[in-house]
């Protein structure tokens, strides 16, 4: 039997539809604003070179005795985490009577171009931590490190333990050599000093290219071939919008950070295998300390969920608890799965720390 | 919008198109030549069979031309409308497939893979049949595009106007590329081979990375006709285009990771990376020699300076993460050893008896040094101004009440340090001929004094790197103007 039985009719009532569709999206389309983003209220608490630390301001007070810094990744905006008001990680942590505060990176130019690793963990996230500890009179903070952040984290935790009370990472890379890792395969035979040395900073098109060629034809075309269905709503539309600037809106990479990072990170996996040095300190998982939570989504076409499992036994505490979460690397900050699921899961977790 | 038209005459013009789509659809549908449609299904009216009808796609592209670098959301718009373009052109695609295969439904299955591979739209320069347009838009060739706007004006026209050449080279074989060269332009033409090996060097690793993708691409059509076979049960039939392409797109993107996860993906990204890279050092390296020539600043140079900036910033901020105010506290230090020294140069040149005068110096009597008055308005003179650096900055006036009182001890402690201080220079030979053994020690002048004491501060300073870094940081220029308001005082 064919399988395809599409008349001719149907075919084109469904061209022509499309393209009605496509019609009466451009009026919606044209008086669309410039999409914003960040739903909540922040204060900056903290300054250094392009870095901002923020302290975001919920209705009430926080209730939670203990701050958490959050760590974004360097290659995307952090505004992911608060990017609108029904989908804001932020905003439900907030709710739930957690202090939050955030790092945002900026966006790094040429004369950044020598920012090293040891600069970002040793120097602005080691600074922040200290900032949000003597705001609070205390030892210890909550770390909260997303994707690249969450390594970076783990970096950090490892270094200085006595900073840190609880670590939480999300969809967070630990070894990059698992067989399902396509970037991590892809950045085996480059050349990264030839790399770094000719691009200076690693340009955010580059990088986001690299991204969208992870699943070519679902994010260059079917999302824009799906986007027609929803063209007539205009809430719908913006939420898209949204998302879509988020996703394009990368700042390039410092240079030598991104050599380290794909040396040691991708290429030598030294995170598990042993070896990483940042700056002049040694991180080994093991001297972690601190209480994990780790949260990886079981859809995750960037940090493939056993790229995230593999942190289980690796940290110097027994108290290690994971959630998987049913969604994607984007989806865990801004479905409503994700929305009712995980600040839940965080807010429970520290709370019984 | 790229047209003068207004907006509501193009969206007008818009539907009244797709009106007569649908007319011209529905009238021809039922006239005698398309009668044979009921007995295929897929026999559609094709373009020529309505004179006077644009294509298909026009109502998209009327679309691009009204949105073009009109909306604040262009670039969304852009991928919409082209994704758009390559959806319609395969579902026409596909439903001229489907007329062809009418004689049979195996033929026809087979014409609609024909017909799917043959719909999207090839790249430019990539004229492979069945190439997916998304692959091709891949990030190094958009990459060396781009590289125009980073300052090498033209470089998108370089490789055009070297494609004669290349061709030329590959013709006869790119051995003299590598030919030694001679001469006072060796260098020169050395660094053109070595551009032009660079760039067929990258248009090799081009082809062996889209030869991938072509391959992933036709996997991707061996796993939709396993897809379909499995849907060939009763009541799973595939009955719209779009559950088609969406069934494609599930298979596309399973053989594009299969693929894309081997070595041989692995290795070929990273040439494709690697050659190209080396061939965009090559023109940057040529953009920096004509930059040079023209007396331009290079990336080269600013690289060192920024370089040199941050390594002196992590110097510092290393400095300062020993001790907050290591730096600060070193500084002050010598500040206050200055401010002691010249202090007890002052009481002692302010003594009657020890008051150099022109040729003439004379020993003063312990006496007379221990009962030296301050006259009433130098004190007054003295407290007022302590008293408008308190107001100005308290915390400056504490650290100096602080620091005077720890002086004398400071003093004991560099007594005992200083076993061998530096004789001040002799100014007045004649003087010590009236002097006496022992007491008169030959005197300096005020200002020879202070850069004697300041000479041995220096040498005597416990962190020379902290001084190194202060000296770096301009710091000493903070500490000379407060010598010299010290000097004042």
């Amino acid at each position: 039997m064919n399988p395809i039985r599409i008349s001719p009719q149907k075919a084109f009532e469904e061209t022509a539809r499309f393209q009605q569709k496509l019609a009466a999206g451009l009026k919606t389309l044209r008086e669309l604003d410039e999409v914003d983003y960040g739903a909540t209220d922040k204060e900056e608490v903290y300054r250094e070179d392009k870095l901002v630390l923020y302290r975001f301001k919920g209705v009430n007070k926080p209730t939670a005795k203990t701050p958490i810094l959050i760590a974004y990744a360097l290659v995307n905006r952090p505004y992911m985490v608060d990017l609108q008001d029904d989908r804001s990680l932020v905003k439900n942590l907030l709710a739930l009577g957690e202090d939050v505060y955030l790092i945002d990176w900026g966006y790094p130019d040429f004369s950044d171009r020598y920012l090293t690793l040891d600069d970002y963990i040793n120097g602005y996230i080691k600074r922040c931590v200290e900032v949000i500890a003597k705001r609070h009179k205390l030892s210890k903070i909550n770390l909260l490190g997303i994707c690249q952040g969450g390594a970076f984290s783990l970096c950090f935790a490892s270094i200085y333990p006595e900073k840190i009370r609880n670590l939480i990472t999300m969809v967070t890379p630990v070894d990059f050599h698992t067989p399902d890792n396509m970037l991590a395969r892809w950045t085996r035979s480059m050349d990264v000093d030839l790399f770094v040395d000719t691009l200076g900073n690693v340009p955010a098109d580059l990088m986001n290219w690299c991204y969208l060629m992870l699943k070519p034809v679902r994010l260059n075309q079917q999302k824009y071939i799906g986007l027609v269905d929803i063209l007539d709503d205009k809430a719908e539309l913006e939420n898209f919008l949204r998302m879509e600037k988020w996703i394009f809106d990368s700042p390039d990479q410092a240079g030598e950070a991104f050599r380290q990072f794909i040396k040691d990170f991708y290429q030598a996996n030294r995170l598990i295998e042993g070896g990483l040095k940042i700056g002049d300190k040694s991180v080994d998982l093991k001297n972690l300390s601190a209480p994990v939570l780790n949260i990886f989504a079981e859809q995750d076409h960037l940090v493939p969920p056993n790229a995230s499992r593999a942190l289980r036994g690796r940290t110097g505490n027994d108290d290690y608890t994971e959630l998987a979460f049913k969604g994607g690397h984007i989806g865990i900050y801004v479905s409503g799965r994700a929305q009712r699921e995980v600040p839940t899961a965080i807010h429970d977790w520290l709370a019984k720390r | 919008m790229s047209d003068n038209k207004p907006v509501n005459d193009w969206v007008k013009d818009w539907e009244a198109l797709q009106r007569q789509y649908l007319t011209a659809w529905s009238e021809l549908a039922q006239k005698a030549p398309y009668a044979s449609a009921a007995a295929s299904p897929f026999a559609v009216p094709s373009p020529a069979a309505m004179p006077g009808m644009p294509p298909w796609h026009e109502g998209l592209e009327q679309w691009s031309r009204l949105f073009a670098g009109a909306s604040r959301q262009g670039e969304t718009v852009e991928r919409l409308i082209e994704s758009g373009k390559s959806y319609i052109a395969m579902i026409k695609g596909m439903l001229g497939a489907g007329a062809s295969g009418a004689a049979g439904e195996t033929s026809a299955a087979k014409n609609w893979f024909e017909a799917m591979r043959g719909s999207f739209t090839p790249a430019a320069g990539l004229e492979m049949p069945g190439f997916d347009a998304s692959l091709a838009n891949n990030p190094f060739v958009k990459a060396v595009r781009d590289i125009a706007g980073q300052g090498a004006s033209g470089f998108g026209e370089i490789p055009a106007a070297f494609a004669p050449f290349i061709q030329q080279f590959k013709q006869e074989g790119l051995s003299w590329l590598r030919a030694p060269a001679f001469g006072y332009a060796r260098e020169h033409q050395e660094h053109y081979q070595r551009t032009a090996v660079a760039f067929v060097d990258y248009q090799q690793a081009l082809r062996n990375y889209n030869a991938l993708l072509l391959k992933a691409s036709e996997r991707g059509f061996a796993l939709l006709e396993d897809k379909l076979a499995e849907r060939s049960e009763p009541g799973r039939a595939i009955d719209s285009p779009r559950a088609l392409y969406d069934l494609w797109v599930d298979a596309a993107e399973e053989a594009y990771a299969e693929v894309a996860l081997s070595d041989e993906f692995a290795k070929a990204y990273g040439e494709l990376a690697n050659t190209q890279m080396r061939m965009r050092a090559q023109v940057q390296a040529e953009v920096e020699r004509i930059g040079t020539d023209l007396g331009m600043p290079t990336r080269t140079e600013l690289n060192s300076v920024h370089q040199r900036l941050h390594d002196l910033r992590r110097e510092l901020r290393a400095t300062r993460e020993v001790d907050p105010r290591a730096a600060d506290t070193e500084l002050e230090r010598q500040l206050v050893d200055l401010q002691f020294e010249v202090n007890e140069l002052k009481a002692a040149m302010s003594r009657p008896h020890t008051r150099a005068t022109a040729g003439r110096v004379v020993a003063p009597e312990p006496s007379q040094m221990a009962k030296k008055p301050v006259t009433k308005k130098k004190a007054a003179a003295k407290k007022g101004a302590a008293k408008k650096t308190a107001a100005k900055k308290p915390t400056v006036a504490a650290k100096t009440a602080v620091k005077a009182s720890i002086a004398p001890a400071r003093a004991a402690h560099k007594a005992a340090k200083h076993v061998a201080p530096e004789p001040p220079p002799v100014v007045h030979p004649k003087a010590t001929t009236k002097a006496k053994a022992g007491k008169d020690e030959p005197r300096a002048s005020f200002g020879d004094a202070i850069a004697a004491m300041r000479r041995r501060v220096a040498r005597t300073s416990a962190k020379p790197r902290l001084k190194a870094v202060a000296a770096r940081l301009s710091k000493p220029a903070k500490v000379e103007r407060a010598s010299k308001k010290s000097r004042k005082s």
